[in-house]
């Protein structure tokens, strides 16, 4: 970040100026210690990275099985896509709906506008298309429950390891890589950063604004 | 210390730019603002009966339903943190009752706290308040775990004739419980915690 903004706290509303950062700073609103925005070093280079990779690692967790049961002397394993498929089978159309949106579809979404939008900022360009997905990025992040299944397949594992032989299938190694590469992706996208930067070329772009 | 309120200018909370109070949109992003969330704690109660209510079938009924062989069991949330125990998975036994008993009810009593003291206007440090807001905040999400482990026990334990795990009707109100709760710290406006802070001198 360049130069000094006036910025409000928004959990506390007070006013404040976030001064240029150093790469690995943060500033922190005076009176409740928010954090307002945090510097990294090529901010959008390290976001667009983050997040390929994570698609990549995603694409391998669902086309191999997570894990595999073996009872009786009868295998069974289970993939993403199963977990969904199966819940809808008994009937739990709901849960199945709720464990898509949760795990899947908010995820991907985030990934695929973290991409758009690093790709133009870092090209110093910006598309007024891009505007409402980027505020919706940092609404989605609060629904976004990959960690939480990452653990629940931890849970599951430990649940099953008394009765039954579970075994753990290259998917399950790709969805903790993907975990930890998401939530690389998302924090590297400061929301101050990207909507001065947005600002920035906005207002570049068109000639009468002599703002700036 | 002057607040964007007492400046005359409303914070967006998608970006923190100031915008005139009262414009509605945020100058620089387009998002809707607001002085303070409209309605705030009438809404934030509402969302906190409704996760009372839908609390009781999630603990009733069953999470899901085991056929082994020509039996089938039902388990509640409870039992499946009774069963653990007795099985002796303490840890796991720890993270499925902190997931799924400690943190619903811990939530619903710190948001309802909240409301209260900011409704009755108590004096309590808005320091303090902000903290357990922030970590009611954290792990709202966290409590969805008990009903993962239902869909990926669901799709991995399918072996026909032997046994078989159904997902039961407590799953549905449970992760009902988990978003209406996430949704009433969404709708509390943190910022009301402050509002009642006297002028302070700079430090």
């Amino acid at each position: 970040m360049s130069e000094t903004a006036s910025v409000g706290c928004p959990e506390c509303d007070l006013l404040g100026e976030v001064p240029s950062l150093v790469p690995g700073q943060r500033a922190r609103c005076a009176r409740c210690g928010y954090v307002l925005a945090v510097c990294y070093d090529d901010p959008y280079a390290r976001a667009w990275s983050f997040s390929v990779a994570a698609l990549v690692v995603l694409a391998i967790a669902f086309s191999f099985p997570f894990l595999s049961i073996a009872a009786a002397g009868v295998t069974n394993s289970m993939t993403l896509v199963q977990t969904v498929l199966y819940l809808s089978q008994y009937g739990a159309d709901g849960i199945a709906v709720l464990v898509s949106i949760f795990v899947i579809l908010v995820p991907v979404l985030m990934l695929v506008f973290i991409i758009a939008l690093a790709t133009a900022l870092r090209a110093d360009r910006f598309h007024p298309l891009l505007m409402a997905p980027t505020r919706w990025l940092f609404h989605l992040n609060g629904w976004a429950m990959v960690e939480v299944f990452a653990i629940g397949v931890i849970v599951s594992l430990v649940k099953l390891a008394a009765m039954a032989r579970v075994s753990l299938g290259p998917s399950f190694w790709a969805y903790l890589a993907f975990t930890g590469l998401f939530l690389l992706a998302f924090s590297s996208m400061d929301r101050l950063t990207v909507w001065r930067d947005i600002e920035r070329i906005t207002t570049k772009t068109r000639p009468e604004s002599g703002k700036g | 210390m002057t607040t964007a309120r007492e400046a005359g200018f409303d914070v967006c909370h998608t970006c923190l730019a100031l915008s005139a109070s009262g414009s509605g949109h945020c100058v620089r992003c387009g998002a809707h603002i607001h002085p303070r969330i409209p309605d705030s704690l009438q809404r934030t109660v509402a969302l906190l009966i409704a996760a009372i209510v839908l609390y009781v079938p999630a603990n009733l009924l069953p999470i899901m339903t085991t056929d082994q062989f020509e039996s089938s069991q039902d388990s509640t949330i409870i039992g499946g943190v009774v069963i653990l125990w007795n099985m002796g998975s303490y840890p796991v036994a720890l993270v499925i009752l902190i997931a799924s008993v400690l943190v619903p009810i811990g939530k619903i009593l710190t948001v309802a706290m909240l409301c209260w003291t900011v409704g009755r206007h108590l004096p309590v440090s808005p320091r303090q308040r902000t903290t357990l807001y922030r970590i009611t905040e954290f792990i709202g999400k966290w409590s969805m775990v008990d009903v993962f482990v239902v869909a990926i026990l669901v799709a991995l334990i399918q072996i026909t004739g032997i046994i078989v795990i159904r997902p039961g009707a407590a799953a549905l109100a449970f992760a009902g419980v988990v978003i209406v709760t996430m949704l009433a710290a969404e709708s509390f406006d943190p910022r009301l915690l402050w509002d009642d802070e006297p002028e302070k001198p700079d430090e």
